[in-house]
């Protein structure tokens, strides 16, 4: 294929040519008119012949007599037939030796699976499989706009012997969850010259699952470091007081308290009868409902409610699995999407990570099918904790959810991220704009309003939430429950 | 990478000794009477001349109307008194008159031949060396200065506008016959045509031009490169190089501090707080870069463990262009090309001697009708030379690229297989290759069989 600069000169050579070829037609026309003026008739008609040979008020075509002389025309067409000729003798030549076919291109990647914000090391090979030399090769690996290139490039510019194998790498940042492919390929094969290129886009792709962002997890373990050093003593006191093994406190005693449970010796010293108290620790099943209908997905990019959901629902999945407490997992839009069911194993974590990672917002909301997959097959009552803008189903859906839900003994608290506090900051806006959304902001409290009244009755919790206290909300919401032994196994 | 910069400097003081030799040939092949630049500012005044002369004219001729259709009115000439413009409501073509003639006055001191009678200046040649010296004037810094920004930028299309800028100068000098050279091309041989001042002119600029794109692959190819690897080497030396900041540690100690104030086990929450505050409001971001780079220096830490040629792939070291080779494959494909170009306008120029041509007493054409033809010295018959030959060479580029397509190649190979097969029965089966990962060109031909086979199985059904 011809490139721009080759149709450049093809067309320049083009151009001379036709250049040459006029002024060789009006050459010979100025030849022409005075034999035809000296005809009889025309001779008559206009009277007296100027030195020229033109007839007389018709010496202007002097001026073109130029033209009649060969070396303007054969300039032109000397230089016109160079350009096209250069133009187009090394095609052949071209046609012989780039085959952009015979380049193969292989993708490497050191992972195919990363948290938002790690890194991928992407290795390119790419090889001259057939004899001839390549003298001016391009290699473009595309990547998807969530991909950052932190080091090198995805591209190369070189040439390529017969046989000869080139490698590049890049190292990419993966920024946000989701399942990405790099790819596909661009090979673009030029001449010395660039009059000619051959481009052919290999269509074969590399899968990256990226896994929502492991930050809040890593520096929650940072802190469990912190606190196993003593620097923070008590700050995960979780036990319940009743049966168990563990002694808790002594306490004065009370008529049918156990005989056994006395302490003689703090009578002794009291002259009091006192009983001994003891406390076990309390696991609980929580089963967490993951809301990605389409309203989730608002909110500033890669911090959407959903998004917040997420980091949520991985930060209790590790504090559940730290604790031993037999942590589920339900994503719904307008239909149950994914189910993990309760458990404590190691690998669930995995699994969870697999299903954050391909949560995507879509469509509308249906707690109750959620509520009824769940219940269907985890009989037992739990800890439900619903992540929910209640934005995308009615509330009266969301109240039957509620009732059936509580008709088994679980208990429910709702986490509801609020629209507008992901979308804009007040401050941040004008007095007119700030105007307009507290009168937003007054509607959607309105509503929580009316669902918060529906559902008190049934004994649901519900928390408004925005972008600066889920996460907190969360984790406390989490731990209230294990401390009142909500869904207590 | 040394020799790369070297091979970058070999192309531009080639360029640059063809470029001054080229504008050489072709300042002194013009015409002095080119370069008179007074004559382009004389023949702008008398220009400037006329013009004011039509404008003078065309505000006389409005006078006149507009004294045409007041001087219906009897009232105007006593408006013209109080105005103080006699003339007003008047009909005066006295100002039109002597207007014109002080355009065509002889003695009116514009026109740069004032002594001389208009009637013998040879108005063509007066503007032809206006045209010439104007041309000059224009072109010829233009060609200058691009060829010099060429050299520094090793932009093409400032190569493209020195080859037409000088390309320009010679047409003009040739069209106003403002040329020392002889014009004429003397095809009568190849040498006799290769040594005609004006060809050898004409395809020494064109030289120019291809060794300026020459000079642009090499840039393009080498430099992007050397640059690259600059860039990245340097990029990985940092990160390697990175220490911390202590603004880190502080703000973890802070939070960690701020979290024991907390009840219900809720400590981790002012810390997450804290986190989602730095990611909402875009606070501490130079903590946040530290902490970044910091992972990135581990991951690279653990790349060159497991690779300890990641650096050199990262910074493309390995895929760099062998500059020796640029310049060992350059001249002989130049050498090649300029041959080609020539012969074959050699045969386009002066198609006679090739049709006339004998081997062994055989004439290679024997149509007398077209070899004896009148025609076949005229442009048109050049014209169609080129259109076929232009469209051999597309046909032969299509043909080899056919021939040496890796699907024939492929096909080709299989076929050699088989028959090698039904020829050798005791040959064992061919090992397979190390790669268990089958190649493009085979998962295309598959794809390829596939498709086929199963729109024969459709039309079957």
């Amino acid at each position: 294929m011809l490139s721009s600069r080759g149709a450049f000169i093809a067309i320049g050579g083009i151009l001379l040519l036709s250049v040459g070829l006029s002024a060789k037609g009006i050459g010979t026309v100025t030849t022409m008119i005075p034999i035809l003026f000296s005809g009889e008739g025309l001779i008559q008609q206009s009277g007296n012949q100027t030195a020229s040979g033109l007839p007389e008020g018709m010496e202007f075509l002097e001026a073109f007599e130029i033209l009649n002389s060969s070396p303007i025309v054969d300039y032109s067409m000397f230089l016109g037939t160079l350009l096209i000729l250069a133009s187009v003798i090394g095609l052949p030549f071209f046609r012989a030796s780039a085959n952009a076919s015979l380049i193969r291109v292989t993708r490497r990647v050191d992972r195919e699976k990363a948290f938002a914000g790690e890194y991928v090391h992407v290795t390119v090979r790419v090889e001259n499989t057939g004899g001839k030399r390549i003298d001016f090769l391009e290699i473009y690996d595309a990547i998807p706009d969530m991909f950052e290139i932190v080091i090198g490039e995805n591209f190369i510019i070189t040439q390529l012997a017969g046989h000869e194998t080139k490698e590049f790498s890049y190292i990419i940042q993966v920024s946000t969850r989701g399942v990405y492919q790099i790819g596909p390929v661009k090979v673009i094969i030029h001449d010395r010259l660039g009059f000619y290129f051959e481009e052919d886009v290999r269509h074969f792709y590399t899968e990256v699952l990226c896994y929502p962002s492991y930050e809040d997890i890593r520096r929650m373990e940072a802190l469990s470091k912190r606190r196993q050093q003593g620097k923070m003593f008590g700050a995960h006191k979780t036990r319940q007081k009743g049966m168990g093994d563990d002694f808790h406190s002594l306490a004065r005693y009370y008529p049918g308290a156990p005989f056994k449970s006395l302490d003689w010796k703090a009578f002794s010293r009291t002259g009091e009868l006192m009983v001994r108290e003891f406390e076990a620790e309390k696991n609980i099943r929580i089963v967490l409902f993951l809301d990605h209908s389409g309203s989730m997905g608002a909110g500033i990019p890669n911090n959407t409610k959903l998004d917040f959901a997420i980091r949520s629902v991985m930060l209790v999945m590790k504090m559940a699995e730290e604790r031993q407490d037999l942590f589920g997992l339900l994503t719904y839009a307008d239909r149950p999407t994914s189910y993990l069911p309760p458990g404590g194993s190691k690998s669930m974590f995995h699994q969870l990570l697999e299903i954050l990672a391909l949560v995507e917002p879509e469509g509308r909301s249906d707690p109750l099918a959620a509520v009824d997959y769940v219940m269907q097959r985890l009989p037992r009552a739990s800890f439900y904790v619903f992540l929910t803008d209640l934005e995308s189903s009615d509330s009266e859906i969301f109240t039957e959810a509620a009732k059936r839900a509580r008709s088994r003994k679980n208990r429910i608290t709702v986490i509801s991220p609020f629209g507008p506090l992901f979308e804009t900051k007040l401050t941040d806006l004008s007095t007119t704009e700030r105007a307009i959304a507290e009168a937003i902001f007054e509607e959607y409290l309105g509503y929580r309003k009316q669902v918060e009244d529906s559902l008190r009755g049934l004994g649901v919790e519900i928390i408004n939430v925005g972008p600066d206290d889920i996460l907190p909300n969360v984790i406390k919401t989490y731990m209230k429950g294990k401390q009142v032994g909500k869904g207590s196994v | 990478m040394a020799t790369n910069q070297s091979a970058a400097y070999f192309f531009r003081v080639i360029y640059m000794v063809l470029f001054i030799f080229s504008g050489f040939l072709v300042i002194s092949s013009i015409d002095s009477a080119m370069f008179d630049f007074a004559k382009v500012f004389e023949i702008l005044n008398y220009v400037m001349l006329i013009v004011q002369g039509i404008v003078s004219a065309m505000g006389e001729i409005a006078k006149l109307i507009t004294n045409y259709i007041l001087s219906v009115k009897a009232s105007i000439p006593y408006l013209g008194n109080i105005i103080g413009d006699p003339s007003l409501g008047t009909l005066n073509i006295v100002d039109i008159e002597q207007t014109l003639a002080s355009i065509f006055n002889p003695d009116n001191g514009f026109y740069p031949h004032s002594t001389i009678d208009l009637a013998e200046v040879d108005i063509i040649q007066e503007f032809s060396i206006f045209f010439g010296a104007t041309t000059i004037l224009i072109l010829l810094p233009i060609a200058f200065f691009s060829g010099i920004g060429f050299l520094r930028e090793g932009d093409t299309k400032l190569a493209i506008y020195s080859f037409l800028g000088f390309q320009m100068i010679l047409i003009v000098a040739i069209f106003t016959q403002n040329i020392k050279i002889s014009t004429q091309i003397d095809t009568s041989s190849l040498f006799s045509m290769i040594i005609s001042p004006i060809f050898t002119l004409g395809f020494l600029l064109y030289l120019l031009l291809e060794v300026a794109f020459q000079t642009s692959y090499t840039l393009n190819i080498i430099e992007p490169m050397s640059e690259r690897e600059k860039r990245i080497q340097g990029h990985l030396k940092r990160i390697r190089t990175f220490v911390p900041i202590e603004e880190g540690a502080k703000s973890t100690d802070q939070s960690i501090q701020s979290m024991q104030s907390s009840k219900h086990g809720l400590l981790a929450a002012s810390y997450l707080r804290e986190m989602v505050e730095r990611r909402v409001f875009k606070r501490g971001e130079t903590v946040r870069d530290s902490k970044s780079m910091m992972r990135l220096q581990s991951y690279l830490a653990n790349l060159q463990q497991s690779d300890p040629r990641v650096d050199l792939k990262l910074a493309a070291q390995t895929a760099q262009p062998d500059a020796s080779s640029l310049i060992k494959y350059f001249i002989p494909a130049m050498i090649f090309r300029i041959i080609a170009v020539v012969v074959l306008a050699y045969f386009i120029m002066a198609p006679e001697g090739v049709l006339n041509l004998e081997i062994l007493g055989i004439k290679l054409f024997i149509f007398p009708a077209l070899v004896d033809s009148l025609e076949i010295s005229q442009p048109e018959f050049q014209t169609i030379l080129i259109l076929n030959m232009v469209l051999i060479l597309i046909l032969v580029g299509v043909i080899l690229k056919y021939l040496t397509s890796g699907k024939t190649r492929k096909v080709m190979e299989r076929v050699v297989q088989r028959i090698d097969t039904l020829v050798d029965f005791d040959r064992s089966t061919p090992q397979p290759t190390a790669s268990s990962e089958p190649s493009e060109e085979d998962s295309i031909l598959d794809e390829e069989e596939e498709e086929l086979l199963d729109t024969e199985e459709e039309e079957q059904t």
